[in-house]
């Protein structure tokens, strides 16, 4: 029964890749049409059904007894092609999020909104991004090449870098603002925080470092003492959250799967 | 009388422009002034070295790196040491990203490393290139790794490379390092982990992130971290390979000891002000 279906998804021959691939076109774009001609009230429960068998699909091979011998259940082999259809799917999320960002400031451009020129600036980068990735891949035309380092390390990592640094700044001027000594609570929980932050730096570390690693006073030790509220304390509370968000997100996945979940997205009609 | 009142206002109110010329100046001047600063090395580094030193040369590592540029600072550092003892025990090691920008920027430091430890590619590492929807990757490579990972970062075929020999699922990898700045780690336990006992499972978070895992290293889900850059050091200093970690230290403690200051001073006119008007 199920063998046809392995040969399908299964290696081809060189020779017969190119009618594959144009099949497969022809197919996504049939499928796109009927999807996009399907009236509102059919969408619905299109994509519930759907939803439920991608679930079902996971959950019946994690379920399923396997083999002893080849260590697989019948849908074991089936992995690597769902691993690979889900890889389409995010590319086609992908295609659509440019899309709609092209459409949107697209628009901004075309109108000369307020602050249009940021629209410009990002379609821009966008496009240069693309365009010099693809030439970095498979062409070999040296200069453009290193202008794809230049967009890519020069700039694009280092203003993440910068994005991302800047926490530092604004962490320094909220921790002097807000953290006051105000009530019991807020005097131990800063006590805890001055412990864990000089057992975190060898500068803390060092003022405890003449205390002898063995014996009787070895608890005093800064790193001994900051191991102890991070994995006895904090890791209690911790415990107790994770429970509760697995709990919660096996409800959740429940809800989604089933296609029970109301509510903001959910309602919206498509 | 009015001065006074005036002085604490003022240590409670200082202008933020100072302050972030405060932290730009302690995070530099170590920089450029390296202070050297003893490490102790935290026991949850010690076992992800010890994990690492227990695979016999020959043993097969996989390093994730879902990272990028905003987390450089702590993740590169961690990667690098690593790789680094990875290949200083000579062992297979197959890079892969689920992170765009992590799979370009772990290859660089991959090969930069490969060089100097003149490790061959394909024959003794791999690089398998970004790969999206990271759970449904976990959830295949458990009962197929060359089938999930079949083509490398320039599309090369996997499947006679060298470096797999031996590799059809997760019970023939040792090990698996996850870098990140996200808590992908719930996945890897939840999703492979389990799945081969014998496998260690590494975590190098950013130091953000440490204080969630330290639930999944007391249950030995997780066998060892480095935390952050601090962690980075440490593990430096395990390998004898003093880098990027180590000369940051002095920047950092100089801004831990910054902010506790900061807030010190506050607290200080807060006090003081409490008291004048009671």
């Amino acid at each position: 029964m199920w063998e046809p279906i392995a040969r399908f998804l299964g290696p081809k021959p060189v020779e017969v890749v190119p009618y594959y691939v144009a099949g497969a076109v022809i197919f996504s774009v049939l499928v796109i049409v009927l999807l996009i001609n399907l009236p509102s009230r059919a969408r619905k429960p299109l994509i519930a059904i759907v939803t439920f068998l991608a679930g079902l699909f996971y959950a019946t091979e994690f379920f399923l007894p396997i083999d002893e011998a080849t260590q697989k259940n019948i849908l074991t082999d089936y992995l690597v092609p769902a691993r690979k259809l889900g890889s389409l799917l995010a590319g086609m999320t992908l295609t659509l999020g440019i899309l709609s960002l092209v459409r949107v400031h697209g628009r901004n451009i075309v109108r000369l909104r307020a602050g249009w020129y940021n629209s410009a600036v990002l379609l821009g980068a966008m496009i240069a991004m693309v365009v010099f990735g693809l030439i970095d891949k498979y062409g070999t035309h040296e200069a453009s090449k290193k202008i794809f380092n230049v967009l890519f390390e020069g700039m694009l990592i280092n203003m993440d870098a910068t994005m991302f640094s800047l926490i530092a700044f604004y962490i320094v001027s909220a921790s002097y603002r807000a953290f006051r000594i105000r009530s019991v609570e807020a005097t131990i929980l800063m006590t805890a925080a001055f412990l864990v932050m000089l057992g975190q730096v060898p500068v803390g570390l060092a003022l405890t470092a003449w205390i002898p690693r063995e014996g009787d006073f070895a608890w005093m030790r800064l790193e001994v003492v900051k191991e102890w509220l991070l994995t006895v304390l904090n890791a209690a509370a911790l415990r107790a959250i994770a429970f509760g968000l697995g709990v919660g997100g096996l409800a959740i996945s429940l809800r989604i799967w089933l296609s029970l979940e109301r509510g903001a997205y959910f309602e919206k009609e498509i | 009388m009015n001065t006074s009142i005036t002085i604490w206002q003022k240590l409670q109110a200082i202008d933020r422009r100072i302050l972030y010329l405060l932290l730009l100046v302690v995070i530099i001047t170590p920089i450029f002034l390296p202070i050297r600063l003893p490490t102790v090395t935290m026991p949850s580094t010690q076992r992800l070295f010890d994990a690492i030193e227990s695979i016999p040369p020959g043993g097969f590592i996989m390093v994730s790196c879902t990272w990028s540029g905003g987390t450089r600072a702590e993740n590169m550092p961690q990667t690098e040491a690593i790789l680094r003892h990875a290949m200083m025990r000579r062992l297979r090691v197959a890079v892969f990203s689920f992170d765009v920008q992590g799979a370009q920027l772990s290859l660089q430091i991959a090969q930069r490393l490969a060089k100097e430890y003149n490790y061959q590619y394909e024959v003794d590492w791999v690089h398998l290139g970004f790969h999206p929807l990271a759970s449904v990757v976990m959830k295949s490579m458990v009962r197929d790794i060359p089938g999930t990972f079949d083509k490398d970062y320039q599309g090369k075929p996997t499947k006679d490379m060298p470096v797999f020999r031996g590799i059809k699922d997760i019970q023939n990898v040792d090990a698996i390092v996850e870098i990140a700045a996200s808590g992908i780690y719930a996945d890897w336990i939840g999703l492979v982990v389990g799945a081969n006992k014998q496998m260690k499972f590494g975590f190098c978070p950013t130091s953000v992130m440490v204080p969630e895992t330290y639930p999944y290293l007391a249950s030995g889900q997780i066998v060892g971290t480095m935390e952050g850059m601090r962690g980075a050091a440490e593990y430096e200093s395990l390998i004898r390979k003093r880098g990027l970690a180590s000369a940051g230290m002095g920047s950092i403690s100089l801004a831990h000891l910054l902010i506790m200051l900061l807030i010190v001073i506050g607290n200080i006119g807060y006090f003081a002000s409490r008291a004048r008007r009671s």
